[in-house]
C-alpha cells in the first residue's frame, strides 16, 4: 500500500488483506500467482545455469500450497498466469492443473 | 494459504544480503498521512514511465541469468520500493559482502552509488531524510530502525557463522526489469495478484495502464 501510494496510483488497487480461499464475488481477467520458493538445494552461478541439486517439486517447494492456490484461482477467472522457477518440470505444471480443475 | 512471496533470487555466489529498516512498534498506524512524503520529496518530478516502458527490457526471466546485463538495463530512475508491511519503513535491496560492499540495486536518488565507495553508513545516510521536515514520531522510528540497522551490520560483519542469520533474513524483491516485462506480458484490465508481498507486479501492471487492478494480500 504504501509502494502504491509512492508511484501514486493507490487510487488504482484494491488491497485485501485475508484468505484467498476466502474471496467471493471478485473476479478479474487474470490471476497472478508468484508462490514463494523454498527449494533451497540450489546455488546458481553466474557463468553456468546449471540444474539445482536434487529436484524440485510444485507441490513439496512452494508455498503456500499451490494445488488449492491454482484451483481457488479458477473461480476468479479462467486466466491464470504462474511464476515458477526456471527448472520447474513441465509435467508437474500439466498435473498440477489436471489436478486444480478435478478439484472445482 | 497465507502467502508472502517473491524471492527472485540473484545469480552471484557471493553472501548478499538484503536489509529492512523495521521499527519496533507492532501497531499498524489507521492514519496513512504518517507516510506522506515531506513536501521536497513530493515535488520531485516524477519519471516519465511512457518512456519507460520503452526501453528494451532484457530477456532474463529466471535464477541464474547474466548480471551485466541487468546492470546496463537498469533504469535510472531506479523505483524506490517500501515494504508493504507498515513496520517496514524502507527497504535496502541487493547487498553483497565481500572483501568491499558493493551495493547493486540501489535507488540512483539515494546519493552514492560507487560500489567500492558505499558503505553502510552511506546507505543510511541517503535513506535519511531531512530531520526539520519530520515531526517526532517519524523521529523516533527513524532511530529506533537505524538502531536495528546497526545491530544488524554488527551480526552479518561479525563472524562467518552468522551466515546463517543473513539467509534467513535475505529476502529480495522482484527486479524492476523483470517485473515490468511481467507486467507487460499481464496487460489487461483487471489483475488479482493473490501472493502479492511488496506489489511490484500490481504496482508495474497500473502504471502501464490506467485500469482497476485489485491486488489480494493474501
Amino acid at each position: 500500500m504504501i509502494n502504491s501510494r509512492i508511484h501514486r496510483i493507490n487510487h488504482k488497487i484494491d488491497f485485501i488483506v485475508g484468505d484467498l480461499s476466502n474471496v467471493k464475488n471478485k473476479h478479474a481477467d487474470i490471476v497472478f500467482l508468484n508462490p514463494q520458493n523454498t527449494f533451497t538445494d540450489y546455488t546458481p552461478t553466474k557463468k553456468s545455469k546449471q540444474q539445482p541439486n536434487g529436484t524440485f517439486s510444485l507441490f513439496k517447494h512452494l508455498k503456500p500450497d499451490l494445488l488449492s492456490a491454482v484451483s481457488q484461482s479458477f473461480k476468479i477467472s479462467q486466466k491464470i498466469a504462474l511464476k515458477l522457477p526456471w527448472f520447474t518440470d513441465l509435467n508437474e505444471i500439466a498435473e498440477l492443473f489436471h489436478l486444480a480443475l478435478a478439484e472445482l | 494459504m497465507f502467502g508472502f512471496l517473491s524471492c527472485c533470487s540473484n545469480s552471484s555466489n557471493k553472501v548478499q544480503r538484503e536489509a529492512s529498516v523495521i521499527s519496533s512498534t507492532s501497531e499498524i498506524p489507521s492514519d496513512l498521512s504518517f507516510f506522506e512524503m515531506p513536501s521536497t520529496f513530493s515535488n520531485r518530478p516524477r519519471p516519465n514511465f511512457a518512456d519507460y516502458y520503452d526501453k528494451d527490457i532484457p530477456s532474463f526471466m529466471h535464477q541464474g541469468t547474466n548480471e551485466t546485463s541487468f546492470e546496463q538495463a537498469r533504469p535510472k530512475n531506479k523505483t524506490f520500493i517500501l515494504g508493504d508491511d507498515y513496520k517496514v519503513i524502507a527497504k535496502i535491496t541487493s547487498w553483497k559482502i565481500s572483501e568491499v560492499l558493493e551495493v547493486t540495486d540501489v535507488p540512483s536518488s539515494y546519493g552514492k552509488l560507487t560500489s567500492s565507495e558505499t558503505s553502510f553508513d552511506d546507505m543510511i545516510s541517503g535513506l535519511s531524510i531531512k530531520s526539520d521536515l519530520l515531526d517526532d514520531k517519524i523521529k523516533n522510528e527513524y532511530l529506533e530502525s537505524r538502531t536495528f540497522i546497526n545491530e544488524l551490520e554488527k551480526l552479518s560483519c561479525s563472524s562467518p557463522d552468522n551466515k546463517g542469520i543473513l539467509k534467513e533474513i535475505h529476502k529480495e524483491k522482484l527486479p524492476n526489469n523483470v517485473s515490468k516485462y511481467l507486467a507487460q506480458r499481464l496487460k489487461c484490465d483487471s489483475i488479482i495478484d493473490a501472493f502479492c508481498e511488496y506489489g511490484e507486479i500490481t504496482i508495474q501492471v497500473s502504471l502501464l495502464s490506467g485500469s482497476s487492478y485489485p491486488s489480494l494480500v493474501g
